[in-house]
């Protein structure tokens, strides 16, 4: 049993952590993007970047890039920019410093404090692609830190399912800004679904399992059902299932086994799914009811284990 | 610009540090006993001093900044914009040196102290027989604003009040160590001597093997053992939780290095509710009953229905959980009354009382206002004297009169002439200095040294403490709040 505020602030480390690299990622991939592709494109391009990240942005208007990467990269006050993701996540750590190790403690202050000082100048251009590479580094090896100093009891399967959730949301906020817009922007064509698995970090894994001819049919199925690669829609759901079924079970709460039974129905419609979930006029549905599990998910283990009432537990 | 000193050197070879700044102000020098002739205890240090290359020193000092701040040893400090800004405590490299026989009468007096002030706190919530035999004046006691009437009568586990208590000494101009004030609140500073150890351990490693240093990485095991010893029932191993303001207060990374070198978990008021006159902590499986509750939230905001209403940072219910025995606290409620810095003069005499012996360590020659004669003499003496209001600490409400401006004294002169109970006047300690490194030369600096005594079924110290340093020149103000800084102290075997 640990403290209910530093699991609460475990899970939100995880998920911030998460946010910060796959901001970092999107946006690294979305400039090379730009590089190659006309400029007609490059709205589109941005508008399905901000629906992944979740930014709200006017349909019409035409986005300024160097604004766009400035904000989402360095603004500490667009929540979702990667620089807020750092900084929530550090202060998170830093709130329950007595229950991460001075090994995870000390890499992600570095990264924050080298972070803070970034700021875009002339040169922004030719710098974004190390910014951002040194930041996916930076977090890949706080990943490691963590797998190589922490216990593996309650707080790691908190930072866990903190990772698995965000990550869930955001692969299903992404593919639905590529799949089914709101704004008709037509189907990506091979550039697009290129820059998509990159997004994801799944070019590669992609192309083994698949091979290198790039339908959107496949890449769809890919990013939601394949169950070996790590960013995958089913591979972080059935993560998330295992960590939770991990955690004790409350049997006094009044909401114990509401998260797993949730999870469980989760990872079912992507057990049991099929190529026909993912067709014209179902696929929004279908990631929509995605996001909203994650959702209800969220909230089922924050009354279970956070902020149950207390007169709840007295009587017992 | 800064300052730069560099002895003769020949050409090509590098810039040693220099000891040619090295003025003695008049107080006594921890490291020389005349010019060039360095304590027995310091030849060794002094030795590599000087054969070390000021850039060498420099980068190691660099090193231990650069290594806090990414460990994130810092205190908050808050701009007028409530702008929060993170800052390192100023380490000072070259580590101050105490002998094997000096330290053993610091410890014997400390702990003597310990115990007297410990049996006065249980006499004024008792009986009162120090009061009653006219030893200490009664209003001073019941009149002081860190009085808790909420103790009387109340059983205190062990009967040890202050379990954690950090001592300010400071050496007078013969090198007598004396007690200028005891803390015995929430002291704090304890973990950047842990640090502070740590840091130059791993930067002069040749040097430190080449002394005898005692360790005292053992003092989070210490204060556990302590902790422990005061659980209310001894069945099953007690559940120990450090009490935190958040990660606002200032001191917060001590909270946190703290309970995690304990292994106990760092609560918040949040955290922690009462029911039945006990305490629980939210845990994710429910709540979970508390035995002991290292607290570092001053007794003000501990509990808003005991004491002020308006806290959010303490625990509604907490004095009662404790008056009923179902909790121990540490330290306990009302311990302030005894550290006091009108009640400071009477220690001595506290000894004497209750322990039939002569202080080991003496006081600071302390004039109390609220005596006539006192009185007149420092109201004509304010620029000889150094003048602090009773109820403050942290180095404010205080008159450093040589060095305050004409109009600064009038100030305070007003002050104490409306209300002469509310101060007293100390003469301007000329306290001892040690060498540090001050731009590529080493200069000397005023310190003072708190160790940090724990009493639980018996009273430990680690040896050494936390020496802190006034590291403007000729400053004799040694808080962090004030351009303080600290440095590693080395309390030697033999």
């Amino acid at each position: 049993m640990m403290l209910a505020r530093v699991a609460d602030a475990l899970y939100w480390m995880g998920r911030y952590l998460e946010r910060a690299e796959n901001t970092a990622r999107v946006l690294a991939v979305q400039h090379n993007a730009l590089i190659d592709n006309p400029v007609e494109d490059a709205n589109t391009g941005w508008r399905r970047v901000l629906q992944g990240l979740a930014i709200p942005h006017p349909v019409q208007d035409e986005i300024d890039s160097r604004a766009a990467f400035a904000s989402v990269l360095l603004d500490r006050a667009e929540p979702a920019s990667f620089v807020a993701a750092l900084s929530n996540a550090r202060e998170n750590a830093r709130q329950i410093r007595e229950q991460v190790s001075s090994e995870m403690w000390e890499c992600l202050n570095k990264q924050y404090l080298a972070a803070r000082q970034a700021s875009f100048d002339e040169n922004w251009e030719d710098r974004l692609q190390d910014f951002c590479q040194q930041a996916i580094d930076g977090l890949h090896h706080f990943a490691g830190v963590t797998t190589a100093t922490m216990s593996r009891g309650e707080g790691w399967r908190f930072i866990r399912i903190g990772y698995t959730l965000e990550r869930a949301q955001f692969l299903s906020r992404l593919l639905e800004a590529y799949f089914a817009p709101a704004a008709e922007t037509g189907a990506p064509g091979r550039g697009g679904l290129v820059t998509l698995l990159k997004m994801c970090s799944a070019f590669e894994a992609f192309c083994k399992a698949k091979g290198a001819n790039i339908s959107a049919g496949d890449v769809a199925a890919f990013l939601v059902f394949d169950r070996d690669f790590p960013r995958s829609l089913s591979f972080a759901v059935h993560r998330l299932r295992n960590e939770l079924t991990q955690l004790a079970p409350e049997s006094r709460s009044p909401s114990a086994g509401q998260a797993q039974r949730l999870v469980g129905r989760a990872a079912a419609a992507l057990e049991y799914g099929s190529p026909e979930d993912l067709g014209p006029g179902r696929f929004r549905e279908f990631l929509r009811t995605a996001n909203a599990n994650c959702e209800a998910i969220h909230r089922a283990i924050n009354e279970t284990y956070i902020t149950y009432p207390v007169t709840a537990r007295i009587a017992s | 610009m800064a300052r730069i000193s560099i002895s003769a050197v020949d050409p090509g070879e590098e810039a040693r540090v220099s000891f040619a700044g090295y003025k003695a102000d008049g107080a006594f020098d921890e490291m020389f006993a005349g010019p060039g002739r360095p304590r027995a205890h310091y030849a060794g240090l002094y030795k590599r001093l000087l054969e070390m290359p000021a850039d060498t020193l420099h980068a190691r000092e660099q090193a231990v900044e650069r290594a806090f701040l990414t460990q994130g040893i810092t205190f908050t400090v808050y701009d007028d914009k409530a702008t929060a800004t993170e800052r390192i405590f100023p380490t000072d490299c070259v580590p101050r040196i105490i002998p094997a026989d000096e330290w053993d009468r610091i410890e014997r007096g400390l702990k003597q102290r310990i115990r007297a002030l410990n049996l006065f706190l249980k006499d004024v919530y008792g009986d009162g027989a120090i009061l009653n035999d006219g030893i200490v004046p009664r209003d001073l006691v019941y009149g002081c604003k860190h009085f808790r009437r909420e103790m009387m009568g109340v059983k205190v586990p062990l009967d040890t009040y202050v379990n954690i208590c950090g001592s300010d000494l400071i050496r007078d101009r013969d090198g007598h160590y004396r007690v200028l004030e005891d803390n015995l609140r929430v002291p704090s500073g304890v973990s950047y001597m842990l640090v502070n150890r740590e840091a130059i351990r791993r930067a002069f490693p040749r040097l430190y093997k080449g002394h005898a240093v005692r360790r005292i990485d053992h003092y989070g095991a210490a204060l556990l053992e302590t902790l422990k010893s005061l659980a209310p029932n001894t069945t099953g191993d007690p559940r120990v939780v450090l009490l935190t303001p958040g990660v606002f207060n200032s001191a917060y990374f001590e909270h946190a290095f703290l309970a995690q070198q304990m292994g106990i978990p760092l609560v918040e008021g949040r955290d922690l509710v009462t029911h039945n006159n006990a305490v629980f902590m939210r845990t994710t499986g429910g709540l979970m009953k508390v035995d002991v509750i290292y607290r570092r939230v001053d007794d003000d905001f501990v509990d808003p229905i005991a004491f002020r209403p308006d806290s959010i940072l303490g625990v509604a219910g907490l004095v009662n959980a404790y008056r009923a025995g179902n909790v121990a606290v540490a330290n306990a409620f009302g311990t302030g009354v005894a550290d006091d810095k009108a009640i400071y003069a009477y220690v001595p005499r506290m000894i004497k009382y209750y322990l039939s012996e002569d202080p080991i360590l003496e006081n600071v020659e302390t004039l109390l206002c609220r005596e006539e004669k006192a009185l007149s003499h420092v109201l004509d003496n304010l620029d000889k004297l150094v003048v602090k209001a009773v109820g403050e600490s942290g180095g404010y409400g205080m008159l450093v009169g040589p060095h305050a401006s004409q109009a600064e004294r009038e100030a305070f002169r007003a002050r104490i002439t409306a209300d002469p109970n509310n101060y007293i006047a100390q003469p301007t300690l000329n306290f001892s200095t040690a060498p540090c490194l001050i731009d590529d030369a080493i200069e000397p600096r005023h310190v003072d040294l708190r160790p940090f005594i724990l009493s639980g079924r018996e009273i430990n110290l680690v040896p050494g403490g936390l020496s802190r340093v006034a590291l403007r020149r000729g400053s004799l103000v040694v808080n962090s709040s004030q351009g303080g800084g600290s440095k590693d102290t080395w309390v030697l075997a033999t």
